[in-house]
């Protein structure tokens, strides 16, 4: 992975921002996180997130320092200023002294101190921005980083992989909580430049938004680096039913399998995204499928992504892509009930 | 998500956008599990800790408010949804939330339609055969099948039945009847696969019922269509396939061009302006009229076999 940087690239998106109005250090915020969120292999579909602290005018026409932070519902590839609504800093970060905050009282909180009242909800990691003190703190879901962490030993690789420049956050849900312990862990290590956080991701920070922009860079390159030179297996391939079937002839039955879940009387439907590749062919193909696709989903803002694009629970199915309809369809009912059985879907309806 | 072994992997979603970005994520996952197993054993998140972030409240706010549209996840194919009243159903389905397929001979046209209703294009033409198997292809590559076909290509050809050529009557029924029975049973087809019954809509005309002077050629295919669309009814009532049809009359459209408008109003010795308002309410109708009674057969879920009349009130042309 290599750093997009361009000085004269950042310098005309801060001179096209101040025609309107909007100062250096969020134009430049908003030319970094578009780099970071124009990268598939760092973010995806308004997953992270980034904030630079600064100064804004109130009604008064005086300078207080704000942070300014990625907002919900808004995509770094794309952001503009609306999406990186201004809260004030300073009760932000009075909350550090408190022992507990509910999500709530969290949200309400951050709703409250927000300069324009119609800005869209701060992000939920705000806090966890506010309690760091340097000037930008960038945050993605880097798959290379994932793929170290979502390991049984994740703390020893993140130690191996990148010695003492990062601190190691166990998983905590967002929030408050997890605002205080990574806060409490640079604390404890001022020299670190990011934090590695366990299941979820990896947070840079700096004093300018190249720096911060770089940092991410070069961390997420080390991972890439250890992930080519670790390899210690491959994905075993199964040994698959001839003729298989092609993409066309299975969607349908996918699509009336899908729909066959909804109540009876309600005729929801679905549309299907097909994807194949020598990646995607070698995972879905592997003897072991059924175990490595079922343990789980790799960071915990997926869940949350898949959930709400799906409306509903997100889990993987694996059927048989032999030429035999009736056997895919068994297959599909067979997982389909099991996700209908799954927990989650008995406690969503009581 | 839905993974199949060698072959790739579906994302699933209530349109192709939300299908998509369920693909994305998938996709993402197969590299990060793949470059997990292969320097270890891929450990996520625990089961519980996944589903505390996934019920989590600040997650399920998120997914409050936006209402689900009627026909959200529903795949609909227009035919000649390059104008007139195909253009106007595209746009009566793709509003109520549905994913909707463009087809028209004229590509140009289907692809406008389709960029006004963020659909699919097909440029294809009906009367061929191999042109429709592909257009069917293409249709579920892009969202993985159908549930509402609606048939609605066809074109108005005329003459004196005992003087009009052969050829012109063949070409009228290969276009206004034989294509609407080739479309509607690659749909069947399709619908049979996924085993959710589906809708299949048809655009007759009061032609079929209530013919015209010297409008033969057009008229009787018309009259076969609405057969076929019983005979549809009756053939596949029992795996849930409904079958119904809309008999409009006196539609602007590029088929009753303002030419052929100032035929039909001469032949039925009337101005063009009482032509066009010659029925019990008086008001001309429009394509939108038309979209909407589609929309209406599509959501009844009880009713087959039937045909709806759009053209402002005719006892003539009424259904005995």
């Amino acid at each position: 992975m290599h750093s997009r940087w361009s000085d004269a690239e950042a310098e005309r998106t801060i001179a096209r921002y101040a025609q309107i109005g909007i100062n250096a250090d969020v134009a430049v915020r908003i030319y970094t996180t578009r780099l970071l969120g124009s990268d598939p292999l760092l973010v995806l579909h308004g997953g992270g997130n980034t904030s630079v602290k600064t100064q804004a005018q109130d009604l008064f026409g005086t300078l207080q320092p704000v942070l300014c932070i990625k907002g919900s519902g808004w995509d770094m590839g794309s952001i503009e200023p609306g999406g990186l609504p201004a809260v004030l800093l300073e009760p932000l970060r009075r909350t550090q002294q408190l022992a507990a905050l509910s999500d709530a009282e969290m949200v309400h909180f951050l709703r409250s101190n927000l300069i324009d009242a119609n800005a869209p909800n701060p992000s939920v990691e705000t806090l966890l921005h506010a309690f760091l003190p340097h000037k930008f703190v960038d945050h993605t879901h880097a798959s290379a980083v994932l793929s170290l962490v979502d390991q049984a030993d994740g703390r020893a690789r993140v130690a191996e992989t990148f010695a003492g420049d990062v601190g190691f956050v166990p998983y905590v849900i967002p929030g408050f909580r997890l605002a205080k312990l990574a806060a409490a862990v640079v604390a404890q290590s001022p020299g670190i430049v990011g934090l590695i956080l366990d299941k979820h991701g990896i947070f840079t920070f700096a004093e300018t938004a190249r720096e911060a922009y770089e940092r991410m860079i070069a961390l997420v390159s080390r991972a890439e680096a250890v992930l080519a030179a670790k390899r210690v297996r491959s994905l075993v391939p199964a040994v698959l039913p001839q003729p298989l079937a092609t993409p066309e002839a299975i969607a349908p039955i996918v699509r009336g399998a899908c729909a066959g879940l909804a109540p009876p009387g309600d005729d929801r439907r679905v549309v299907l995204t097909f994807r194949s590749s020598p990646l995607i062919l070698a995972y879905v193909s592997g003897a072991e499928l059924a175990q490595y696709s079922q343990r789980g989903v790799v960071n915990q803002e997926q869940a949350a992504i898949a959930a709400a694009a799906a409306r509903g629970r997100a889990r993987c199915i694996q059927v048989s892509g032999a030429c035999r309809r009736r056997r895919i369809r068994r297959a599909l009912r067979r997982g389909l009930r099991a996700l209908q059985r799954a927990p989650c879907r008995e406690q969503d309806q009581a | 998500m839905v993974l199949v072994p060698g072959i790739g992997l579906y994302g699933v979603g209530s349109s192709p956008a939300a299908s998509a970005i369920v693909a994305d994520l998938a996709e993402n996952a197969v590299r990060v599990v793949s470059d997990a197993e292969a320097i270890g054993r891929f450990e996520p998140l625990c089961e519980a800790d996944a589903f505390d972030v996934e019920y989590w409240s600040l997650e399920q706010a998120k997914l409050k408010g936006a209402a689900v549209k009627r026909f959200a996840g529903h795949v609909v194919l227009v035919t000649g949804a390059g104008s007139g009243i195909g253009r106007a159903t595209a746009q009566a389905f793709a509003a109520e939330g549905a994913s909707v397929a463009a087809l028209d001979s004229d590509g140009a046209a289907a692809l406008r339609v389709a960029e006004e209703v963020g659909g699919l294009a097909l440029a294809c033409d009906v009367t061929k055969d191999r042109a429709l198997a592909d257009a069917f292809g293409k249709l579920v590559a892009r969202f993985g099948g159908l549930d509402i076909l609606v048939s609605n290509a066809g074109a108005a050809w005329q003459g004196r039945i005992g003087e009009v050529s052969d050829a012109a009557l063949r070409a009228s029924f290969e276009l206004n009847f034989f294509a609407h029975q080739a479309a509607a049973k690659a749909a069947v087809h399709l619908l049979q696969q996924q085993g959710t019954g589906g809708v299949l809509l048809f655009n007759i005309s009061k032609q079929a019922v209530n013919p015209g002077p010297d409008f033969g050629p057009y008229g009787l295919p018309k009259a076969a269509t609405l057969a076929l669309m019983r005979q549809y009814a009756i053939d596949y009532g029992r795996e849930g396939i409904r079958a119904n049809g809309v008999n409009a009359d006196r539609v602007r459209t590029g088929l009753l061009s303002d030419e052929m408008l100032a035929k039909r109003a001469a032949a039925r010795g009337l101005s063009e302006t009482a032509y066009m308002a010659g029925n019990l309410l008086q008001r001309e109708v429009t394509a939108a009229d038309v979209a909407r009674a589609f929309v209406a057969l599509a959501k009844a879920r009880a009713t087959t076999g039937h045909v709806v009349t759009v053209d402002g009130g005719n006892t003539a042309a009424a259904l005995r």
